[in-house]
């Protein structure tokens, strides 16, 4: 079977505001003409997905394989509800706790207040990013289980990310107009 | 301490030109925005020249070639923003984002189903549909009637910069399916004096100054609708 006859295809269903996949599938030698599509996603603002379902495009036709996406499955043991947040900048580091300011997200004016936290709220993959001046969040609120139990919790998390700077746009810009400069 | 059950996501949606094949867990590894241990667990739906879609390290990725949606699902939320900083702010970006949007939603749960039900009556009274009303008040045990989808919208001044558009609607995530209530909040922005050479710096900056402030009201906009519905008489 050649590359192009296995090669799946991809349409966006205006009516059913969907991503249709059309796929030859590697199939038996007496199916190998059957052709198969597969909704994919349903494209709703929210991002929600409807489950992938696969219906053949002549039923009368034999198949034996359909191309399957595996869905995306979300694993989550807690939610967990925020009591307050506040957005920290690390002063000072000791040896079980460390110093921050803090300033509480949603509150009316711009107040800081210094807080001593424990090195022990970090997540231990997050401690290497515990440096004076390092921007994190931290919450408190209680973590609810599937079975329902209830427990408080707190949470340090570092930000990451920045805004692009003038330079760093002008910089890419160029960087791909060189890709198109005669030499 | 008892607590009803609910689920919450927030998104951050940008709209521009993307190229989605160059979008992968790798990719995301690459960058720093995912561990190397985060790969092992990565999921993979579709990766093509039109769509990819996977989840990695917490977040869920939808890109399209006109819209690129990051999702989270757990505390903390604005992890959704910094990944689009860390993106679009440190490695791409001359992408141009003209428009995006900051999505809240989450599903709450009430002690029964004649509370939703009476939810909906005030959502959607059924005295202006006539007939037709009096048929779906009638239905009655397991055969439920009423309003299936509701949404608002504010539009924001000016119209063109944007609007908050709030959705209301049963949950069929939570069990039973009778009592939850999902509601779907997506603050729409619209970035209306931008250049191409600006790329996402715009549309980058004010998603950064308003994003607390929107996650904050969507919540109480769900929390308010949710203490209303608590406070019902039935």
């Amino acid at each position: 079977m050649s590359a192009a006859a296995t090669a799946p295809s991809y349409v966006f269903d205006e009516d059913a505001q969907a991503t249709i996949v059309r796929a030859r599938a590697p199939l038996s030698p007496k199916a190998e003409s059957a052709s198969y599509a597969a909704r994919v996603v349903v494209d709703r603002h929210d991002g929600r997905e409807q489950n992938v379902a696969a219906t053949p495009l002549a039923s009368s036709r034999v198949f034996e394989a359909a191309p399957e996406l595996r869905p995306i499955a979300h694993n989550k043991t807690a939610s967990f509800t925020v009591a307050k947040e506040w957005e920290g900048v690390v002063e000072s580091i000791g040896i079980s706790h460390f110093m921050a300011q803090l300033r509480e997200i949603g509150s009316t004016d711009d107040a800081t207040e210094v807080a001593e936290l424990p090195i022990g709220d970090i997540p231990a993959g997050e401690r290497e990013k515990l440096r004076e001046g390092a921007v994190f969040r931290y919450l408190i609120g209680y973590a609810q289980h599937r079975t329902r139990t209830v427990t408080r919790k707190r949470l340090v998390y570092f930000r990451r990310g920045r805004l692009p700077q003038d330079s760093s746009v002008e910089a890419e810009w160029l960087s791909i107009a060189a890709m198109f400069t005669d030499d | 301490m008892s607590e009803s059950t609910r689920h919450f996501t927030a998104s951050v949606v940008l709209i521009g030109q993307f190229n989605p094949p160059i979008f992968s867990p790798a990719w995301m590894n690459r960058v720093g925005l995912v561990p190397d241990e985060a790969l092992d667990d990565a999921q993979v739906a579709i990766i093509h020249r039109d769509i990819a879609q996977f989840a990695v390290g917490g977040f869920s990725f939808d890109i399209r070639r006109g819209r690129f949606s990051i999702e989270v699902d757990s505390e903390p939320l604005v992890q959704a923003l910094d990944a689009s900083l860390a993106i679009f702010g440190e490695h791409v970006p001359h992408i141009p984002v003209s428009e995006f949007g900051i999505n809240y939603t989450e599903h709450f749960e009430l002690d029964e189903p004649a509370r939703r039900v009476a939810l909906g009556r005030r959502l959607a009274p059924i005295e202006p549909w006539g007939e037709y009303g009096a048929e779906l008040d009638a239905l009655v045990d397991d055969r439920t009637s009423g309003v299936v989808d509701l949404v608002m919208r504010l539009t924001y001044d000016p119209p063109e910069s944007g609007g908050l558009r709030v959705e209301i609607e049963p949950s069929e995530l939570i069990e039973p399916l009778d009592v939850g209530v999902v509601m779907l909040v997506n603050d729409h922005r619209r970035i209306t004096d931008t250049k191409e050479a600006d790329g996402a710096r715009p549309a980058l900056t004010l998603l950064s100054e308003i994003f607390d402030e929107s996650l904050s009201r969507s919540r109480k906009i769900v929390s308010d609708m949710h203490d209303f519905a608590k406070g019902l008489k039935l």
